[in-house]
């Protein structure tokens, strides 16, 4: 039994994996272009909305996952983002290159301007409410500024990113793309997993578990909250940048309503919080999914309701906290069968 | 070591503190008594910086700590084990301990082989989920991980809640092991009187919010008042 708890642990067997599954999707587009395979660019742009959401679902989780402040404004971050780098090309004729460099900023100050108040709010349900209101906040404004941000009309046909080392960003071929949201999706993954692995990530947990004890230990809680905010908000930042320029359309409704957020959420606890493989199992997984049932058209979310139900029903922290709560029941079991002395006498104490 | 003057404490508007006038000297043990809603945790959190707006004077070897926050209390040697343990159940035995060691800049291994050896028991479950074990080892693995920082001062916030008598003998008996061999000064709330007064040098009775007795844990232990109040006898 315990070999059998060890094995799920395997950090070595993980790391194997995540490499390879890095390669392969560095490998995708050369194989399919060598192979001459003609859905190319339509497999192509999928796996490009999969690393986009991962990478959008990887900095949600920070706050989410690993520190349990269900805040649900990450749109916000990322329609922010997009909106700003979309108007400084519209009205300024600056490059979206630049945007990268200008927009998460703008993202991430809104996230610390967002992280104040929610940190006076200690319960979840507080901080659902405080949050969404945001998001429909924004909204309005977005919507009622015509003047400033063309309202329900949005942008649209903005700017492809300039061409780059002789490299044509037009977007008729989408490798480039693809290359580009890998080099972000993998940024943003490798800094998530350094983020859970460091001193700060074991902080982050402790206040999730219990922000007292975790304060009487010296964990500035109010520090750690306010920095993982703008981590979070700057890495969606990124993401939104990339959106306007590879969608090239933008709408108040799309970027700041609950919808794309309810997605965030479900790939998040459909893959397993608080890991850097859950968030992007469960974007790549529903976005396939997704984008496989095109065909099925009236039964599309039906079908994708059963998978989220079933999931969550069979492994309710997830699949890849899987391995996990195999593990908790397997010691559950263990414990029951060969009690302490003590276990009885607490639980008499208990009773 | 801790000199608390005209501690006043409130909830928002509500005043749950009165004029509060607490003393621990080196190498101590002292206990605060008092039945539910006398304040006991309210003057823990309170101490540490908690929840609660504060006024008076909490002097700690000579620095009056009332505007330090309370993640800054642990670099002056100060621990509090919250009531009800607190531990971070979804995180192992092992992460917990290093948890009680996060604002410690210095190397902490030897202080972690001591705590292990002090807790045979965490020792078998150092890779097991904290909230998975029973009462006493949590009680255990709260005060372990209390120790990691290398406290002077520990403040202990009802150890015995929940737990079985026997354990509770078990988890005092370490308290005064913590307190005669590691010379940590302690101070404990307690509502079961009983061993709280045979554990501890001096004892302080709490009733709603103010501090109505005091005086030496082995005469509290025979004085009608208490005995009445507390023990039910």
């Amino acid at each position: 039994m315990n070999r059998l708890v060890k094995f799920f642990d395997g950090s070595k067997n993980k790391m194997i994996l995540s490499a390879l599954f890095f390669l392969v999707l560095l490998l995708i587009p050369i194989v399919l272009r060598i192979s001459g395979y003609e859905n190319e660019s339509y497999v192509e742009g999928v796996l490009i909305l999969c690393m986009m959401w991962a990478a959008m679902t990887l900095s949600w989780d920070l706050l989410m996952g690993y520190m349990g402040i269900w805040s649900l404004a990450q749109q916000v971050f990322f329609g922010i983002a997009a909106y700003t780098s979309s108007m400084m090309n519209y009205y300024l004729g600056m490059s979206p290159w630049l945007g990268f460099l200008i927009a998460p900023i703008v993202a991430a100050v809104v996230g610390g301007l967002v992280a104040i108040p929610v940190l006076r709010l200690k319960a979840a349900p507080y901080i659902i409410i405080a949050t969404m209101c945001l998001g429909e906040i924004v909204r309005l404004v977005f919507t009622n500024l015509v003047d400033f941000t063309r309202g329900e009309l949005g942008f649209w046909q903005m700017e492809a990113f300039d061409d780059v080392f002789g490299i044509n960003m037009n977007g008729a071929d989408k490798i480039p793309y693809y290359y580009l949201i890998f080099i972000i999706f993998s940024a943003i993954t490798l800094v998530c997993s350094l983020i859970a692995k460091s001193h700060n990530g074991l902080a982050m947990k402790a206040i999730r578990d219990s922000q007292e004890a975790a304060e009487s230990l010296g964990v500035n809680s109010t520090e750690i909250k306010i920095k993982i905010f703008i981590i979070s908000a700057y890495m969606a930042g990124f993401c939104g940048v990339f959106y306007a320029h590879y969608m090239k359309i933008l709408t108040p409704t799309d970027m700041f309503s609950q919808s794309m957020m309810t997605e965030f959420i479900a790939m998040d606890v459909f893959g397993g919080i608080a890991t850097t493989r859950g968030p992007v199992f469960g974007a790549f997984f529903l976005t396939i999914i997704m984008e496989s049932l095109q065909g099925l058209d009236k039964y599309k979310l039906l079908i994708y309701a059963a998978i989220l139900m079933i999931t969550t029903l069979l492994l309710p922290n997830g699949v890849m906290n899987s391995s996990r709560t195999l593990k908790l029941s397997l010691l559950g079991r263990l414990t029951k069968h060969g009690r302490t002395e003590s276990d009885i006498d607490a639980e008499a104490g208990n009773g | 070591m801790l000199r608390i003057k005209n501690l006043n404490a409130y909830y928002g508007d509500v005043q749950v503190l009165y004029d509060v006038n607490v003393e621990v000297n080196d190498g101590e043990i002292v206990t605060i008594l008092g039945s539910n809603g006398a304040g006991k945790t309210s003057l823990m959190k309170t101490i540490c910086g908690i929840e609660t707006r504060r006024k008076g004077v909490i002097e700690f070897n000579g620095e009056n700590l009332i505007n330090l926050p309370a993640h800054k209390l642990i670099t002056r040697g100060i621990t509090l084990t919250p009531e009800g343990r607190h531990l971070f159940p979804e995180l192992t035995v092992r992460e917990n301990l290093l948890l009680g060691a996060y604002a410690i800049n210095k190397k902490i291994n030897d202080t972690y082989e001591k705590v292990l050896e002090m807790f045979p028991r965490l020792k078998e479950r150092l890779s097991q989920f904290a909230g998975t074990m029973s009462g006493g080892e949590q009680q255990m693995c709260a005060i372990g991980r209390a120790l990691m920082s290398n406290p002077t001062f520990l403040m202990l916030d009802e150890p015995s809640l929940g737990l079985a008598p026997n354990i509770v003998e078990q988890v005092f008996d370490i308290i005064k092991k913590i307190n005669k061999e590691n010379g940590i000064t302690v101070m404990v709330v307690e509502q079961n009187a009983n061993i709280a007064l045979q554990t501890a040098d001096r004892a302080y009775a709490l009733e709603n919010g103010e501090i109505k007795m005091s005086g030496d844990a082995k005469d509290m232990l025979r004085s009608p008042d208490i005995q009445k109040l507390y023990l039910g006898l």
